[in-house]
């Protein structure tokens, strides 16, 4: 296993034992890793946040999440790089360039695949398109109807990533945009149920032959009190996705979360805030194995954190 | 900064039954890094910011206008907070065309996050009052909304308005109202979504999302009065 120097520099996991020893040894020529790097809500958040932030200072910053973007790069051969949503919005930068410059520094850092948050609408539909001239990454969802836009060339309601031997399925997922943007923008777009559309592609990237199933989520992580679909309603009445990336609430998880699905198998959740302050990192390693028509593993994970 | 994970990972083995050979995936490693400060800025990225950062800059420095007294926010009202509602008012009024509705503003006190200082004001001084990215929205609310508007500013102890007063405790607007049924209520996105708990936004008859953000309506102020505070703006809330 190679040493995570960055970690170490950082000081975040000093003394930490990241995979219990049992898995360690487990691990054999058959296995292939895969990281998932990812973002949500960056907001346009292109400089760290000020030294007087009163929660945050000094976090965050394009050119600092690269760099350890690239650390990781270079220490691990297959590395995935998402978003979830809303790049738009958030500093004079967006007001000023139109999303040029967030499309600009995501493509520098070769984000692979993101989706649509309501805030990418927030200079219309040809803002976006505009600005997304400047960027390679793939845009996936799949519950808006973008028949009618000049978004329906650029979306597409899935699509698949291969690292490594592994073809990594990657769905995009949205939020009602009634209310949430101006109505001229969003009467262009016909909203789709989020459970049945993503199930539909799952179904759909399964048969293709995909190893893992990412969703990414501009639902929210969880409405308490609400009757919506957020990322939890979602991993408990679909099955079939491996991990949700998920946006929208602004949500900060230490790590990820896990929810039983519809077949009660384990979907994973995870959401790193907003703004660029964090940059979520899920780890899979995939093994060779024996396909068994009942659950083989059942993964517990103890955290203990101590900020 | 002391932070500690300690992860176990327990692996169930069950009944292995069939068939072909497939690609389990384990979870290994799961945790979110912190993009901290000891994080060294990459070079490439940060040049190839530089030059957007440096026409930001200049641009948030331009000066727009002249205040002519000191703007504060403050209980129940005051001269920032009744300039940001008059001009949001103003705003949607004109773009909707809603001259002859009943309308009226309410904002939030704790939206507005800066004073403005008698002199000279900067695209970023307005940025400063209004670093969120609000955007202006007109609810169309029953009549008895009155009421609970009454009762909320009486309960926070004022928020910006305009377009009504509150004399002695009474619902006063500022001009004749054309319907007894409703009235429509500008305001944020925020507020309409009940932020701040401004729940009477929850019986809205109608949403109109206007396609402006508040801050930018109050950069065009600015520079549309070019001096502002010519006017005395006397207290619109007493009990």
């Amino acid at each position: 296993m190679k040493r995570r120097k960055f970690i170490q520099q950082t000081s975040l996991l000093a003394g930490a034992a990241l995979v219990a020893p049992t898995l360690m040894s487990a691990k054999n020529d058959a296995s292939t890793k895969l990281v998932i790097l990812h973002t949500n809500d960056t907001h346009s958040n292109i400089e760290p946040f000020s030294s007087s932030h009163p929660k945050f200072p000094n976090l965050g910053g394009v050119a600092k999440r690269a760099t350890l973007i690239n650390q990781i790069r270079s220490e691990e051969t297959n590395v995935l790089l998402l978003d979830a949503g809303d790049i738009f919005q958030g500093t004079p930068y967006f007001n000023k360039f139109k999303g040029v410059l967030e499309m600009k520094v995501m493509n520098e850092m070769n984000y692979d695949v993101v989706t649509l948050g309501n805030h990418d609408f927030d200079i219309g539909i040809s803002g976006y398109v505009q600005a997304k001239k400047h960027a390679a990454f793939k845009v996936v969802n799949c519950n808006y109807q973008l028949d009618k836009t000049t978004l329906k060339e650029l979306v597409s309601p899935h699509t698949i990533v291969k690292r490594g031997g592994l073809k990594i399925g990657i769905i995009g997922v949205g939020i009602d945009l009634n209310g949430l943007i101006a109505n001229d923008v969003a009467q262009q777009i016909t909203y789709m149920d989020p459970i049945i559309t993503v199930q539909n592609e799952v179904t759909k990237l399964r048969s293709k032959g995909c190893d893992y199933i990412i969703c990414l989520s501009h639902l929210g992580f969880e409405y308490p009190n609400e009757n919506k679909v957020s990322d939890v309603v979602l991993a408990q009445n679909t099955s079939g996705i491996d991990l949700i990336i998920g946006g929208h609430t602004h949500t900060f998880l230490a790590e990820a979360v896990t929810v039983k699905n519809k077949k009660g198998e384990n979907t994973l959740i995870n959401q790193v805030g907003y703004a660029g302050l964090f940059l979520g990192r899920i780890d899979v390693t995939f093994q060779q194995g024996i396909k068994s028509n009942t659950t083989t593993a059942a993964i517990t994970v103890q955290h203990n954190l101590t900020v | 900064m002391k932070f500690t994970i300690v992860l176990s990972i327990v692996l169930i083995g069950a009944g292995v039954t069939a068939c072909s050979s497939y690609l389990s995936p384990q979870l290994t490693r799961d945790s979110n890094l912190r993009v901290d400060q000891t994080i060294t800025a990459n070079s490439k990225i940060d040049s190839l910011v530089a030059p957007y950062k440096r026409e930001l800059d200049k641009e948030m420095s331009q000066i727009i206008g002249r205040s002519l007294v000191d703007f504060l926010v403050a209980r129940p009202s005051s001269n920032l907070g009744s300039w940001v509602a008059d001009a949001a008012l103003q705003y949607v009024v004109q773009e909707e065309q809603m001259n002859n509705e009943p309308v009226i503003c309410l904002l939030n006190t704790g939206g507005i996050r800066a004073s403005l200082s008698k002199g000279s004001i900067t695209k970023g001084d307005i940025f400063k009052v209004m670093p969120f990215d609000n955007r202006l929205v007109a609810v169309k609310l029953p009549i008895s909304v009155k009421t609970e508007i009454l009762a909320y500013l009486k309960m926070t102890g004022g928020e910006p308005i305009a377009g009504f007063t509150v004399q002695n405790g009474v619902f006063v607007l500022s001009k004749e109202s054309t319907s007894n049924d409703y009235i429509w209520v500008i305001t944020t996105d925020f507020l309409a979504n009940g932020g701040d708990k401004m729940l009477f936004f929850q019986n809205a008859i109608e949403k109109k999302a206007v396609n402006a953000l508040l801050r930018d309506v109050l950069i065009q102020t600015v520079i549309d009065q070019q001096e502002i505070g010519k006017v005395n703006y006397s207290e619109r809330i007493n009990w």
